[in-house]
């Protein structure tokens, strides 16, 4: 069997890419699929992107997942030197100092955070006009990741 | 700077040649571009060093940048698999005029694939080219297996050339294709019989 390499009618990039987001209408689909049957060179293009693109989502998750951990860590730091305060009378004012600035932290790297601030500007430059559009932009936001 | 813009507004603002959202866009794939290009040079098993995967990085980032190609994308939201395909194209190219015209053949999948060399190495079959006798029954037996594949339908052929060829196993070839798992593991097992049958035959 000798494969084809139908350079002619090989497939352009927005095709096999949208081939792969499973965009396409059935009968795209199979005309892809027939040529990536019989053509070797698209058929490593597409299982090179397939692969590259599964091994970056991974890792965008391992670090969204250390960031979270990380904020988990500053929130326990903040309620633990809180408790020490009260527990070791002799360092109150230094462990209340370090609760304050671990529960600063957590509150400004926290998304509610950054949303509520957001809010807050949009409605100082622009009214409840703007800042229920920002309100819109979020909610529309939460559905898509339903 | 605390506003998360999607995808799509960031493309549709590169498209408009905003520079700030150019910079979001470069800082969120980068790696996804790195990625890409390793994994291309491996599969056309092309030596590579970390210098070349940062200079093909930057001209798959400035190829992008500066000839708008964003603009050609249909799924704004999702340019994750499209950016990955442009960045293995520019690895392979630049890897071709880095190594010189006459290596024209190394990127010929086709070549690699429809190759009893290859072909052999990937059905487990020693090549063993110091006995003739052997090496011809061992080619017979690929071509064999060649055209039994030939036989199958075009789905079948593609699950089994994601199967054999490159390894991949029911629930990779379920998700890359978009079909169920049970689809491809009966279409699987049906080619499997028919490739055996057709071995059955001829041996």
């Amino acid at each position: 069997m000798k494969i084809e390499n139908v350079s002619t009618d090989c497939l352009n990039d927005v095709a096999l890419s949208d081939y792969l987001l499973n965009t396409l209408p059935a009968e795209e689909r199979s005309r892809i699929e027939k040529h990536l049957s019989v053509c070797g060179a698209c058929l490593v293009k597409m299982i090179a992107s397939s692969d590259s693109v599964r091994e970056f989502e991974k890792a965008s998750q391992v670090r969204r997942f250390g960031l979270m951990k990380k904020m988990n860590w500053i929130c326990i730091a903040a309620a633990v030197s809180f408790v020490l305060s009260f527990l070791v009378p002799r360092y109150f004012l230094q462990f209340l100092t370090a609760a304050a600035i671990f529960g600063v932290k957590w509150i400004v790297d926290s998304k509610n955070t950054r949303i509520l601030i957001a809010i807050h500007e949009a409605w100082k430059k622009g009214g409840e006009k703007e800042a229920s559009k920002v309100l819109k932009g979020l909610d529309k936001d939460a559905k898509s990741r339903l | 700077m605390l506003k998360k813009t999607d995808d799509k507004e960031l493309v549709e603002r590169c498209i408009h040649g905003d520079p700030a959202a150019w910079a979001d866009l470069t800082r969120k794939y980068s790696t996804l571009i790195s990625i890409s290009i390793r994994n291309r040079l491996k599969r056309h098993s092309l030596p590579f060093s970390q210098g070349d995967v940062d200079d093909i990085r930057q001209e798959v980032l400035m190829s992008v940048w500066t000839r708008n190609k964003l603009l050609s994308v249909r799924n704004k939201e999702k340019i994750a698999f499209w950016l990955s395909i442009v960045a293995g194209n520019t690895a392979v190219d630049y890897m071709r005029s880095k190594l010189g015209v006459g290596s024209k053949r190394m990127f010929d999948c086709t070549e690699m694939m429809g190759s009893g060399e290859i072909d052999a190495r990937v059905l487990g079959i020693p090549s063993r080219e110091d006995d003739p006798a052997v090496a011809a029954s061992n080619k017979e037996l690929v071509d064999i297996v060649k055209n039994a594949l030939d036989d199958l339908s075009d789905n079948e052929r593609l699950v089994m050339k994601l199967h054999l060829f490159f390894e991949k196993d029911y629930a990779d070839i379920a998700k890359i294709l978009s079909l169920p798992g049970g689809t491809v593991s009966s279409c699987i097992k049906r080619s499997k019989e028919k490739l055996a049958s057709a071995l059955r035959k001829k041996l």
